[in-house]
């Protein structure tokens, strides 16, 4: 994503329909920003325009390569909108939009797609946010054949991994910086859990054996889950390079003492 | 000062590219020049023309100096040309609000740059020891502003809570790894234990050093306040602003930007006592249509009315992401509009939403002038 700006403007180029307007957002409890894209038409994606925004030989590394883009009810919320008479509209237009983004890159051959729904459980969300995040989520991803996880970064989950289940996702990914071990209750083990331990927003470099010591808490705590992977905890981008590129290796030497002591 | 709806910026202007060169020891065009020079005229800057020699010497480390004095003057004299009543330097002297801070403490080490936004990066530091405040950090911008100026004097001051949330948390969250094996608990105690030593060990020091030495106003900015997640961020700021402001004679406002909630902060923010005025956004989220029955963008002001807050309001009237200068007729409804339902219009003070630093100076003065002129016009109204 080094062609990105951030996760929203790629799709804010590549949408008929939107632009970026002059304000500059918060990203979250981050000091850094985004530009607030605006709905002015129904949103129509350009594949061409959406296609520079990745490396060409990304698609060599075929079922290897994996493919961040934002969930349809996130980025429907991250917008000004101009057009949509209502929320449920709008997002379930994006949502069909965002499902021909996931087909595209599905054709290219990319192994799984990782949806980033960071604005749903950021703060309480109502209960009829929940249910329209899911019917938007499942509308994109219904006719996915690759692996489609969803990932909740900077979000509290406690309390709704029972709603969690009805995203059409085989992987889950939690922020453990921002949810607690002991708050994961009701998780299916049917779905794969990618646990984001290692600290995207600290410059502090975490003990492999650390890393490898919660990983067990998580296994421990959830039984037979079906998948297990070691991630951040949200995008490497809030680090230094360096930084980021030793918290890379540090999840690859957790990994490792997790299989070799298995 | 007038009785009503005094007018005060709330955050940094611009650095014309000849400070921004100047102190770099660059060379500056033709245009920088001339920018300096018509600024300098415009605004009847005192023996301007030393700036232009300046500019033209060769690069010492008296003449960068020398540069980043006279765009201090140059800013004061901007605000009081575009008839503001409480002024300051636009914040001149600071790189930016995070790393002019934090670089002069102990503890914290710049790890590296990270995005702000676009292709624009800044220096992040962490925290990799305990934190000891040094020397005073902001009393040399005050004490140049005071002999520059007759108008009231206000310092700008970044809050507990932006220089926690703006640096990473390596010492404070190494001390308690062993301690505690959750990560969520493991960062937000780590992020709390910050949180109180910022206050008390580097914080308070300056403040008290600013109060010792004739500072009345201290305006806490705490733009990572508006994005906190919950309540309990909100009530720990308050605890900590409270043990860093507590007992000083001075007046404290608070300003807190980049919300998509204020309502969000209270009613916890009230208990922070000493705090007598929130200068918040409110135009950026209104209709810019003169003749609105309804001003959305100033419900915050019915919200505090409802708490009973009591408190100053630093009326955010002018955007800050817009070129477009607000008639003067704009400023004056709005401002209208606030005071009457606050009720109390001494209540009021008249700002633009934010700093005006991604403006240009020629925008800034305009919307600053159309500013004061509104408020003016607000004051006939109510005359």
């Amino acid at each position: 994503m080094f062609y990105w700006q951030d996760l929203i403007r790629p799709f804010i180029d590549s949408l008929e329909g939107l632009d970026s307007g002059p304000q500059l957002t918060r990203w979250f409890d981050n000091n850094t920003f985004y530009r607030k894209p605006r709905i002015n038409a129904y949103p129509n994606i350009l594949h061409r325009k959406l296609l520079k925004y990745y490396f060409d030989r990304l698609w060599d590394f075929g079922a290897r390569a994996k493919v961040v883009i934002p969930a349809p009810y996130g980025l429907y919320t991250a917008s000004d909108n101009r057009y949509f008479p209502d929320r449920r509209s709008g997002i379930l237009s994006f949502a069909q939009e965002m499902e021909r983004v996931a087909l595209l890159l599905e054709e290219k051959g990319v192994g799984q797609i990782e949806f980033v729904e960071p604005f749903l459980f950021f703060r309480k969300p109502e209960q009829e946010d929940i249910e329209l995040a899911i019917d938007a989520f499942n509308l994109t991803t219904q006719r996915l054949k690759c692996e489609v996880m969803l990932h909740f970064p900077f979000s509290n989950l406690a309390g709704h991994f029972r709603e969690i289940l009805d995203f059409n996702a085989s992987v889950i990914g939690i922020d453990f910086f921002s949810t607690s071990l002991s708050d994961v209750t009701d998780f299916d083990t049917k779905k794969g859990i990618a646990a984001g331990c290692v600290d995207g927003r600290n410059s502090l470099p975490e003990d492999s054996g650390w890393v490898e010591s919660f990983v067990r808490s998580v296994i421990e705590r959830l039984g037979d889950v079906r998948q297990l992977a070691i991630i951040p905890n949200c995008d490497l981008e809030f680090l230094p390079r360096p930084i980021a590129e030793e918290k890379m290796k540090i999840m690859s030497e957790a990994k490792k003492k997790v299989e070799s002591n298995a | 000062m007038p009785e009503l709806f005094p007018c005060q910026e709330i955050g940094s202007m611009a650095k014309p590219n000849w400070r921004v060169l100047g102190y770099r020891g660059a060379p500056i065009t033709d245009e920088d020049f001339s920018e300096a020079k018509y600024w300098g005229r415009k605004l009847h800057v005192e023996g301007y023309e030393k700036l232009l020699e300046l500019l033209k010497s060769e690069d010492s480390p008296q003449v960068r100096e020398g540069i980043r004095q006279w765009s201090a003057v140059y800013a004061i004299r901007l605000q009081e040309a575009a008839g503001l009543d409480i002024v300051f330097d636009g914040e001149q002297w600071r790189t930016e609000m995070y790393e002019a801070l934090v670089r002069e403490v102990q503890g914290f080490q710049f790890v590296g740059h990270v995005r702000s936004w676009d292709n624009k990066y800044y220096r992040k530091a962490s925290v990799v020891d305990e934190i000891k405040w040094q020397k005073p950090i902001y009393l040399n911008e005050y004490q140049f502003t005071k002999e520059h100026t007759d108008k009231i004097v206000k310092v700008p001051f970044t809050g507990p809570y932006t220089v926690t949330d703006w640096s990473f948390n390596e010492y404070y969250q190494k001390k308690l790894m062993e301690s505690i094996a959750d990560p969520r608990e493991l960062r937000k105690k780590a992020y709390s234990d910050l949180l109180f030593e910022v206050s008390r060990k580097l914080i308070r020091p300056e403040i008290e050093s600013l109060v010792s030495n004739g500072v009345k106003w201290i305006q806490i900015d705490e733009p990572a306040l508006s994005t906190q997640p919950g309540k309990e961020q909100v009530s720990d700021f308050v605890s900590a602003i409270n043990e860093a402001i507590s007992g000083f004679d001075c007046k404290f406002s608070l300003h807190v930007c980049y919300s998509s909630n204020y309502e969000s902060l209270f009613p916890e923010l009230l208990e922070a006592k000493k705090i007598s005025q929130y200068a918040l956004e409110f135009a950026n989220r209104d209709s810019n249509k003169l003749g609105e029955q309804k001003r959305q963008g100033y419900e915050v002001v019915a919200h505090l009315n409802e708490l009973g807050a009591g408190k100053e309001v630093g009326l955010g009237v002018v955007d800050v992401h817009d070129d477009a200068v607000e008639p003067a007729a704009l400023v004056r409804e709005r401002i209208l509009h606030a005071a009457k339902i606050i009720g109390d219009p001494k209540l009021i003070y008249v700002n633009p939403d934010c700093g005006l630093r991604t403006r240009s100076w020629k925008v800034t003065y305009n919307k600053l002038l159309s500013m004061s002129k509104g408020a003016e016009m607000a004051r006939q109204s109510l005359a």
